[in-house]
């Protein structure tokens, strides 16, 4: 009778699935799908200025370090520890390309091989889509930004924003009650 | 045989037609809740669940937590079926019946609340085995409803037995209910059980997510049960004049007077562990008895509730209390509605405050909510007295199928 | 509102369907055609958002023929046009073989400018009053995970505001779903791409599954919610985006309408952060392999042992 009993619990037990280690899900012996090629954005068409030649061409290059008051007026170099001038990273005799420290040139297309070459961390977390922003298919081709897409090089760090609107308050609560008066001494009751 | 089931059924009929003035304006007062509570709901079938004051972050709030109690006076139906059949106590056996129509009329309360509560009742075949598709035995809902059907079953079938042999003047023949009523008696520990493991086998809500739950489930039943049982027959024998022996509501008393206790001690149990390990998971805890950031709706409701629990406890355990009637049935009052808060809503509610992502939404019911609520338990109430006014002419041996052998 | 002559009225509807079923033999098709009478009584009083006929008695998602899925993607497609005027189109693409989804959120970029938030609410037809949001993002203390010290009501001019981080929470898509288990009908489950969904013509309204969930996830219908024409995305999944009625449960399915076709979630496109990663979990050169393979990932409330697709990471 006690034995029964046992077998009935255990039956019972086992058919709700209690007792089990939680599984995960196994299909990986399904091959595995491709996940597509990856595009990176094109920066020169999203460039209202580009080409740079086409007002830089009348003009010598200057490259003592000055505060500028005719043009690019705006860009003021805010990146970091970052010193320099402006041909630290545009190319002097070139100014349609960027180069690298090395003197390699870049075209703005590439310039996240420039934004690269300090930051190789983030540079290796890009490569491998785990940093920035990718676009499209996760299966077909996938668009991703390059680095100037969210980080002005002048002035890099990501642009606060403002958010979209709260969640609505559960119709039950009135905005008074909203926010509740901080509790004075949290945790520590 | 058939025939005379349904002159059984006619003669009930008639019987529950039969009353005074009193039990006519009883009718009409529980009629009029019952008609007031059906606007309501219709109203809540029209706009949807809105109507209530449930939302996302408290899913649930009076309906299932009338449930959950009432689960528990439903099963508290064995508290005279154990003493009667287990313990063969004489006084207390003449009167199981009326315990066990009670447990009827509770039922068809629980599931009208859980009717009430779901968001498609259009869909309720999607429940039924065979036709729908039932999450049997994973999902602990599936369970409740195999649990509490049977249950009615069980307890209708005992009922309709016992009553319809009475009423045929034979001896009821025990191998066709004593292995039922034993059967019954698991069955009710089983209803109250699953309703609990209901809550408990949520990990994602701490405050439930106890082993204590289910014990205490079946103690707070085991009080507020026969408090009510108690109640209803002191009703019958004053104004039925059905001879219920002393000895039986004595029995009953002793009975809340050891479950009231157990149940506060749980409660204390757990409030102990909640609170002295300063755990996160203490949060619900900590709103229901003292209040969370600045929200504190429940504390006065709660606090009251063991007010009037540890109030029928001393009643019960006192004989200079309870051996006056008077205050025994405030006691059973108290111990009545401070088990339906520190159960129903005491339980539910806190649940779900804070949320899983530690917002505080603070719930009280709208009056949809009430007036459908209201309603149901005057559908009980209605039940259980249309059922009482066939069962006791028939114990009393007035209601018969030959008229000549009614007294 | 423009009402399209061929789309036959519910009287009409209810004809036909009996036509069909008296011809069928069966105590089973007898017995809903009983409840069928019920529920049309029930139906006069709850006005036009009641079931339809056909609705009340459409089987288990899983027990449907393709033809009748295909009738069934017509009628609702109807539907939608006799009440918004905009032609939808439903497809029911089926997960993809040799494919689980994961997704995986970098804290260290989050702003918390709930783009997802809304973008996930225009790809999924979700109703603003009363409004319902699958996205719940948390504004943290730093150097806390304390949910009780979060809040989701914050409300700057500016993100990220100072000594906060942003924690968006969605469904996580467990592999040990209690919401799953919670559901006494089974209308709702896991898909073998590891998505969970409802079938939203199943679910019987008891909100179970919400009580379950540890992430709060899951929205109920607590009223008919509706979407201005203009809003209407006409791309929409049975499982995942079609329209939704009152007193039903619905989650994030990852957009399985997008996803199960090659396409990025919403919520993912939007982020201006490049904070969301999705992928599949199979393929080692994905996405979402690198970040779990190669950062410190972990899921959130780990000890009720959901197992989550969902992963957070730094980075």
């Amino acid at each position: 009778m006690g034995r029964l009993a046992l077998l009935l619990a255990a039956v019972g037990l086992t058919a709700c699935g209690i007792g089990d280690e939680p599984q995960r899900l196994h299909t990986s012996h399904l091959p595995p799908a491709p996940s597509g090629s990856v595009r990176v954005e094109a920066r020169q068409p999203l460039l209202p200025t580009f080409p740079c030649s086409r007002c830089h061409d009348d003009r010598t290059p200057d490259p003592t370090e000055r505060k500028l008051t005719q043009f690019h007026t705006q860009k003021i170099l805010k990146h970091g520890t970052l010193g320099g001038w402006c041909y630290r990273c545009h190319t002097k005799d070139d100014i349609d390309e960027l180069h690298l420290s090395d003197g390699t040139r870049v075209s703005f297309n590439e310039a996240y091989e420039l934004c690269g070459s300090c930051h190789g961390d983030k540079f290796r977390d890009w490569k491998a889509g785990i940093h920035g922003l990718t676009t499209g298919f996760w299966l077909g081709e996938r668009v991703r930004r390059s680095c100037p897409a969210c980080h002005d090089p002048h002035n890099p760090p990501f642009a606060p924003m403002t958010p979209e609107h709260p969640p609505a308050l559960p119709r039950t609560v009135s905005s008074s009650e909203a926010t509740p008066e901080p509790e004075a001494n949290h945790g520590a009751e | 045989m058939v025939m005379t089931f349904i002159r059984f059924l006619r003669a009930a009929a008639l019987a529950m037609l039969r009353g005074g003035r009193g039990y006519y304006l009883w009718l009409l007062f529980l009629t009029a809740w019952i008609a007031l509570g059906g606007i309501a709901y219709v109203h809540q079938l029209r706009v949807g669940l809105v109507a209530t004051n449930m939302v996302d972050q408290v899913p649930w709030g009076a309906y299932i937590a009338n449930f959950t109690y009432l689960v528990g006076m439903a099963a508290a139906a064995v508290m005279l079926v154990i003493p009667a059949y287990v313990y063969d106590d004489h006084a207390v056996h003449d009167v199981v019946v009326l315990g066990e129509l009670m447990a009827v009329a509770v039922l068809v309360m629980c599931l009208s609340f859980v009717m009430v509560d779901i968001g498609r009742p259009d869909r309720f075949w999607h429940l039924i085995p065979g036709i729908g598709r039932f999450n049997w035995p994973s999902s602990m809902l599936s369970w409740d409803v195999i649990v509490l059907n049977g249950y009615l079953v069980l307890n209708l079938y005992i009922t309709t037995y016992l009553l319809f042999s009475r009423f045929r003047g034979k001896p009821p023949t025990k191998k066709k209910y004593v292995p039922f009523v034993f059967l019954a008696i698991v069955w009710a520990v089983s209803i109250h059980t699953v309703t609990a493991f209901l809550y408990s086998g949520m990990g994602a809500r701490p405050h439930w997510n106890a082993a204590i739950l289910a014990p205490r489930f079946l103690a707070s039943a085991f009080a507020a049960g026969p408090s009510m049982v108690i109640i209803a027959f002191s009703v019958v024998r004053d104004r039925m004049g059905l001879p219920i022996k002393d000895e039986a509501l004595n029995r009953l008393r002793q009975i809340v007077a050891v479950t009231m206790l157990i149940n506060l001690f749980f409660f204390f149990s757990e409030i102990f562990t909640e609170l002295y390990s300063f755990k996160d998971h203490a949060a619900s805890m900590r709103y229901l008895l003292f209040g969370l950031r600045g929200k504190h709706l429940l504390v006065p409701y709660i606090w009251g509730a063991v007010a009037l629990d540890v109030f029928a406890a001393i009643v019960f355990t006192t004989r200079r209390l309870y051996s006056h009637p008077e205050v025994l049935r405030a006691g059973c009052a108290a111990a009545i509605v401070g088990v339906w808060v520190e159960k129903g809503m005491g339980l539910v509610i806190p649940g779900f405050v804070p949320s899983p992502l530690g917002e505080i939404v603070e719930y009280a019911p709208s009056f949809t909510e009430f007036c459908v609520s209201a309603a149901i338990w005057a559908l009980g109430a209605l039940i259980y007295t249309l059922l009482l006014k066939v069962a006791v002419p028939i114990e009393l041996g007035k209601l018969r199928l030959d008229p000549e052998a009614a007294r | 509102m423009a009402r399209n002559e061929a789309i036959p009225t519910q009287g009409e509807r209810v004809e036909k369907l009996a036509e069909t079923r008296l011809g069928e033999e069966g105590s089973r098709r007898t017995f809903l055609k009983v409840l069928g009478a019920g529920a049309a009584a029930v139906a006069a009083g709850c006005g036009d958002t009641a079931p339809t006929t056909e609705e009340f008695f459409r089987q288990h998602y899983k027990k449907l023929t393709d033809k009748e899925k295909q009738r069934i993607f017509r009628r609702v497609e109807e539907e939608t046009l006799a009440r918004t005027g905009v032609q939808t189109h439903i497809s029911d693409p089926p997960p993809i073989d040799g494919v689980e989804f994961a997704y995986a959120l970098n804290l260290s970029v989050c702003n918390g400018s709930r783009r997802c938030v809304e973008a996930c609410a225009r790809e999924n037809n979700l109703p603003d009053d009363p409004e319902i949001r699958y996205i719940r993002v948390m504004e943290m203390e730093a150097g806390s995970l304390d949910f009780e010290e979060a809040t989701a009501n914050y409300d700057h001019d500016k993100v990220p505001a100072k000594d906060k981080f942003y924690l968006p929470v969605q469904c996580h898509q467990c592999d040990n779903p209690p919401c799953v288990r919670a559901c006494p009908v089974g209308a709702t489950w896991k898909e073998p791409d590891g998505i969970v969904v409802v079938d939203y013509s199943w679910c019987i309204g008891c909100r179970f599954c919400v009580v379950a969930c540890p992430y709060f996830a899951r929205r109920f219908n607590w009223t008919q919610p509706s979407v201005p024409p203009e809003r209407i995305n006409p791309n929409q999944g049975y499982l995942s985006n079609r329209p939704r009625f009152k007193g039903v449960v619905e989650k994030c399915t990852f957009c399985l309408h997008r996803t199960r076709k090659g396409r990025l979630p919403a919520c993912l496109e939007a982020c201006p952060t490049g904070a969301r990663k999705f992928g599949n979990l199979n393929d080692p050169n994905s996405e979402i392999r690198k970040i779990i393979e190669s950062k410190r990932v972990y899921v959130l409330k780990e000890d009720l042992a959901t197992l989550p697709r969902f992963y957070y990471f730094f980075a």
